[in-house]
């Protein structure tokens, strides 16, 4: 990650404007800085060897007046500015990260797990807080302040701006060569976050688990441990980084320190005015600070910044553009088809062909891949070989051509472990059909079996996140009405009766007959032996090899 | 309040140590200013190189020592906050793992992670970004009002005052007027809708809702923002209202300066240490404002937390082991779980050791929650007695139970199956595999008992997963095993394999198997369904 990715520019528009006002305010800021020195100096000179009274100076207090409120202005202004476009940046970075991962599905759920996809875009982007309302705009302050006091004192002295020229480097080459040795320090602690967050998730997740075995007070010894493990993980860090500020703040003192002997020494000798000694002694420090504050606010950013790289590999994955669709699917065949997943033997599907226009059954043991092939189906996964072809009204289309928002449209889907936004029964129900009436619902609820009036407010009941008190049985109903309703070329039942008894067999291959009649493409997963024994289109996938 | 608290008592100490160190730092700072100060006015003076040693030194220990102390606090401060942190967990997990499921079931998966992690988080900075920076900017400021006083009294007097002022009201006033309202649940309230949306992903493509998930998440976010800026206004009153105090500081110490010096109440070196003293004492302040504005955030995830914060004491002692009987009866009386909204029959049953009761019915006709009771999770009308007795709390050594949400840690294959056994040997551990078909696919894997499970590690099928549960739990030796929907995900052939392969192994057991599909093993069957009508 650069201190500032020109890939923040495209996809957010907010942080244009907040740049060029930052800039425009750390100029002011850098003059303020550098009057306010200079007066201090300066009456204090005229106090001391004028010996003049404090009311002889009433015009310069008066201007020190107006430059420190002036101060307090333009930190206010920063303030609020960073804070707001922060927040704005922030949210634009969020809605496109949300709408990328939409378009593709469960890609970036699968490989970081909804919690952890969910932590990235809230607390990872709030973490993003730090590099956009506090390091890049002290980024800015750095670029001008130092230049501005570096110069302003060379043409007050142009020996201690020599002295200036030459150990301002110091500081920026340091910090990069100490950055350079703590990168690698940084990116282990933020995967050590992650694991022990997820461990703690994990552990509550899994405690009615523990809690029936008899094992949940083993379990805070062993978050004692993982949180003292943790601990010396990130004092490790910390050490390095707090090292690393100890370091640039000894090379800023060391050059303030170099400055101030060199006027004491000439101010002895009479070679400088006591005025320009005391404004170079009170300005000096700020030539430094603003750089050391960079690397301070960068290792605060740090953590922020590496959710910015996850971030980006979302954001900078090209859209797919596929152009072919269909209205008609009268079959579909594939062949060879292998997928690979990290850690795991590539998985090859044996091949097969279903046709539209009755049930097809597809059946086989576990881990043979029959949900794969569902995901493939589905467009959520891609084989890595192999092909896949849809005959449709306009000839055969292999699957990778279709557009994925018309392959979406013509299909239907039960999944395993249906999962329900936010919403009511109804809802839910009509995401599949949005013109359903009341009646239509009702009517299909029962047709799969499931008794409204078992729902605590019938079709208002709400569903969604907060765990509702229907069972897994109940949910799985809903998930096959929602799935029935739609209107579509493909319809895919993954394992219909896995958990409970939802319908009866009886019931599924009756709705499913008449679905297919209708003339879609109807593909049930099953393992169940009752169900494949009434049925005729049977592939077995264990057997076509 | 009290509970947070008494989470600093082991470290508080080490936190205060910090706090000391901070405020020596910030104190060296103070020193570092005044030295220099005098020594560039006294080197004015043209004096003899000797007389400016005393100071040359000083310059250069207070321009060491700031730094090295500020790196000695910060390290003790982390240190301590992180001991603390752990602490803070442990009690946390400790508090909800008493509750009862029913209860923490109730919390919201993302509610709970977003709310736990982040507020216990947050509260930490209640010790190190708000009450450690004020401590030490107290110890800066008493320091370098100090030196003032010594050399001028009356100038120490005034700007005492306004330092007194700067650090009561100032943060006071930071943390009073940022009301930080319910910023803290609107973001839970984003991480479940974002949650939402990684969940359903799949779905919201098919069904087509994307849009609904994105207007809802962008509707949370928005109120987040508004209360971002507001609360950003408030706190940035506070720092401004700091400089406009640094300058009246400013100012009147060059007045006290300038009325001293002509008055020969001071000497002359003496007045830029005076005039400029007041910009080191308010530099430890200037961080306040910012951190005090977290105040009330902080407070109201204390407040959140407190519910979990409680001690809890003799943990152990909890634990009553009474002999176990060898044989065991359960006669279910009448049973009838409790659900709002729900109606079972009442069950009547009565199963031994060497017996299996296998409870069949349709979704909703209650039979988990039926296992629920028998566990004491889920209140019920009715008896149940365990020879004879009435159900006793304490039923971990008498039970071994297969829950339909049964959980895989995301851990090595092997801790998983440890649970059930903890000195489980890899032998043991294969047996159990052996019997639910999984020994060879983990032979097979490169790291074998050692692969992970969950989101990191490989990616087990749902029968997979569900085999795995059921070998956890043959390693158990309890006289009771009950299964709730054992075979789940399982294709026909294994079921009868597995199942008759278990039923031999628990032949000796009081066994308690719900199933919605009939099972090819001996044992008495109950239908709930048949109850109902």
């Amino acid at each position: 990650m650069k201190p500032l990715d020109p890939r923040l520019l495209r996809y957010s528009r907010s942080s244009r404007g907040f740049i060029f006002t930052t800039v425009a305010l750390a100029v002011l800021s850098a003059a303020t800085t550098i009057t306010q020195a200079y007066l201090l100096a300066s009456i204090i000179t005229r106090l001391f060897v004028s010996q003049q009274s404090f009311i002889e100076n009433k015009k310069a207090i008066t201007f020190l007046a107006v430059v420190f409120l002036c101060r307090a202005l333009i930190a206010f202004t920063i303030d609020q500015i960073s804070t707001t476009a922060s927040s704005r940046i922030r949210n634009e970075l969020r809605n496109q990260i949300m709408v990328k991962t939409l378009d593709s599905g469960a890609q970036d759920v699968q490989k970081l797990g909804s919690a952890g996809l969910s932590l990235l875009i809230t607390k990872g982007i709030n973490d993003l807080d730090g590099y956009f309302s506090k390091f890049l705009p002290q980024l800015f302050i750095a670029a001008i302040i130092p230049l501005t006091v570096g110069i302003t004192i060379a043409v007050q002295d142009w020996q201690a701006g020599v002295i200036v020229l030459l150990t301002l480097p110091l500081i920026p080459i340091f910090g990069i060569l100490i950055g350079r040795f703590t990168a690698s320090a940084t990116e282990k602690k933020w995967r050590s976050l992650g694991i022990l967050s997820t461990y703690f998730l994990d552990l509550l997740s899994g405690l009615t688990t523990l809690k029936v075995y008899g094992r949940e007070k083993i379990q805070s010894a062993k978050l004692k441990e993982v949180g003292d493990s943790y601990r010396k993980e990130t004092m490790s860090v910390l050490r390095i980084s707090f090292l690393s500020s100890l370091a640039l703040e000894l090379v800023a003192t060391l050059s303030v320190a170099l400055l101030a002997v060199s006027i004491g020494l000439r101010l002895v000798n009479g070679s400088i005015a006591l005025q320009t000694g005391l404004f170079i002694l009170i300005i000096a420090p700020e030539v430094y600070w603003p750089i050391r504050q960079v690397a301070g606010y960068f290792h605060a950013a740090a953590d922020g910044l590496n959710a910015f790289e996850k971030l980006f590999k979302i954001l900078d994955r090209p859209a797919v553009n596929r152009g072919r669709s269909f209205k008609r699917l009268n079959a579909i065949t594939w062949s060879q088809l292998t997928v690979e997943y990290p850690d795991r033997a590539p998985l090859q599907i044996p091949s097969g062909q279903i046709s539209a226009g009755s049930t097809q059954l597809l059946i086989g043991p576990s881990g043979v891949g029959k949900s794969t092939l569902a995901n493939i189906l589905l467009g959520f996964v891609q084989p890595t070989s192999g092909e896949l072809l849809f005959s449709t009204e306009n000839g055969d289309i292999p699957l990778s051509e279709i557009a994925a928002i018309d392959l979406h449209k013509q299909i239907s889907w039960l999944p395993q472990e249906p999962k329900f936004p936010i919403g009511t029964v109804a809802q839910i129900l009509r995401h599949a059909k949005p013109s359903a009436t009341d009646n239509e619902l009702e009517e299909l609820l029962r047709e799969v079996d499931l008794n409204i009036s078992d729902l605590s407010s019938g079709l208002g009941t709400q569903l969604g996140n907060l765990k509702q008190p229907l069972s897994i049985g109940q949910l799985r109903k809903i998930a096959l009405a929602r799935a029935l309703l739609k209107d579509c070329q493909l319809l895919i039942l993954d394992e219909p009766t896995a958990s409970v008894d939802d319908v009866s067999e009886e019931i599924i291959s009756k709705i499913l007959s008449k679905k297919a009649a209708q003339g879609a493409l109807v593909l049930l997963i099953t393992h169940r032996q009752q169900m494949i024994s009434g049925s005729t289109n049977v592939t077995d996938m264990a057997r076509t090899n | 309040m009290k509970d947070l608290f008494s989470l600093l008592k082991p470290n508080w100490r080490q936190l205060a140590l910090g706090g000391l160190l901070g405020g020596l730092s910030l104190g060296s700072a103070v020193g570092l200013l005044a030295a220099s100060a005098w020594l560039i006015s006294m080197a004015s003076t043209r004096p003899p190189i000797l007389m400016l040693q005393v100071a040359i030194v000083a310059v250069r220990f207070f321009g060491l020592s700031r730094g090295t102390l500020k790196y000695a606090a910060r390290i003790t401060e982390h240190d301590a906050a992180l001991k603390i942190q752990t602490t803070l967990r442990i009690r946390i997990y400790e508090q909800i793992s008493k509750f009862l499921p029913i209860n923490f079931i109730k919390l919201s998966r993302g509610n709970l992670l977003s709310q736990i992690i982040s507020d216990a988080e947050l509260v930490q900075d209640l010790w190190l970004r708000v009450f450690l920076p004020w401590l030490s900017a107290l110890i800066a400021g008493v320091s370098g009002l100090g030196i003032i006083h010594y050399l001028s009294p009356s100038a120490g007097d005034a700007l005492s005052l306004i330092f007194l002022v700067a650090i009561f009201v100032i943060p006071i006033l930071a943390a009073v007027i940022t009301t930080p309202q319910s910023e803290r649940e609107h973001e839970a309230e984003l991480f479940s809708q974002v949650m939402q949306v990684a969940e359903s992903a799949n779905e919201a493509l098919i069904f087509d809702f994307k849009s609904d998930l994105l207007l809802e998440m962008e509707l949370a976010q928005d109120s987040i923002a508004v209360m971002q800026e507001r609360s950003a206004k408030r706190s940035g009153y506070a720092s401004a209202l700091h400089l406009v105090l640094l300058g009246i500081a400013s100012m009147t110490a060059l007045y006290f300066a300038a009325e001293g010096f002509l008055a020969k109440d001071l000497a002359g070196v003496n007045v830029a240490v005076i005039a400029l003293l007041p910009l080191a004492i308010f530099e430890g302040i200037s961080a306040l404002p910012a951190a005090f504005s977290q105040l009330a955030k902080i407070l109201e995830a204390s407040r959140n937390l407190a519910p979990y914060l409680e001690p809890i004491h003799n943990l152990e002692l909890e634990e009553v082991s009474k002999p176990l009987a060898q044989s065991v009866t359960i006669n279910f009386i009448n049973v009838t779980p409790i659900i709002p909204g729900a109606r079972c029959a009442p069950l009547s049953a009565k199963v031994s050791t060497g017996e299996t009761l296998i409870i069949m019915g349709k979704s909703g006709s209650g039979k988990s929650s039926l296992i629920n009771s028998l566990l004491d999770f889920t209140p019920f009308a009715g008896q149940i007695e365990i020879n004879g007795e009435e159900l006793s709390v304490n039923h971990e050594q008498l039970f071994s139970v297969l829950l339909q949400d049964d959980y895989l840690f995301a851990t090595s294959i092997r801790e998983n199956l440890r649970i059930g056994k903890l000195d489980a040997t890899d032998r043991e551990l294969f047996q159990a595999l052996e019997t639910v078909e999984l020994s060879d696919l983990i032979l097979k894997l490169p790291e074998g008992l050692d692969t992970h499970i969950g989101p990191l590690g490989y990616n087990f099928s749902g029968g997979e997963k569900q085999r795995m549960k059921l070998a956890r739990l043959l390693l158990r030796a309890t006289p009771v095993f009950i299964l709730d929907e054992p075979f789940e995900f399982l294709d026909a052939t294994q079921v009868s394999r597995i199942a008759r392969r278990i039923s031999t192994i628990l032949d000796t057991r009081t066994v308690i198997i719900v199933s919605h599909l009939e099972l090819d093993i001996p044992g008495k069957v109950i239908s709930l369904d048949n109850l109902n009508n």
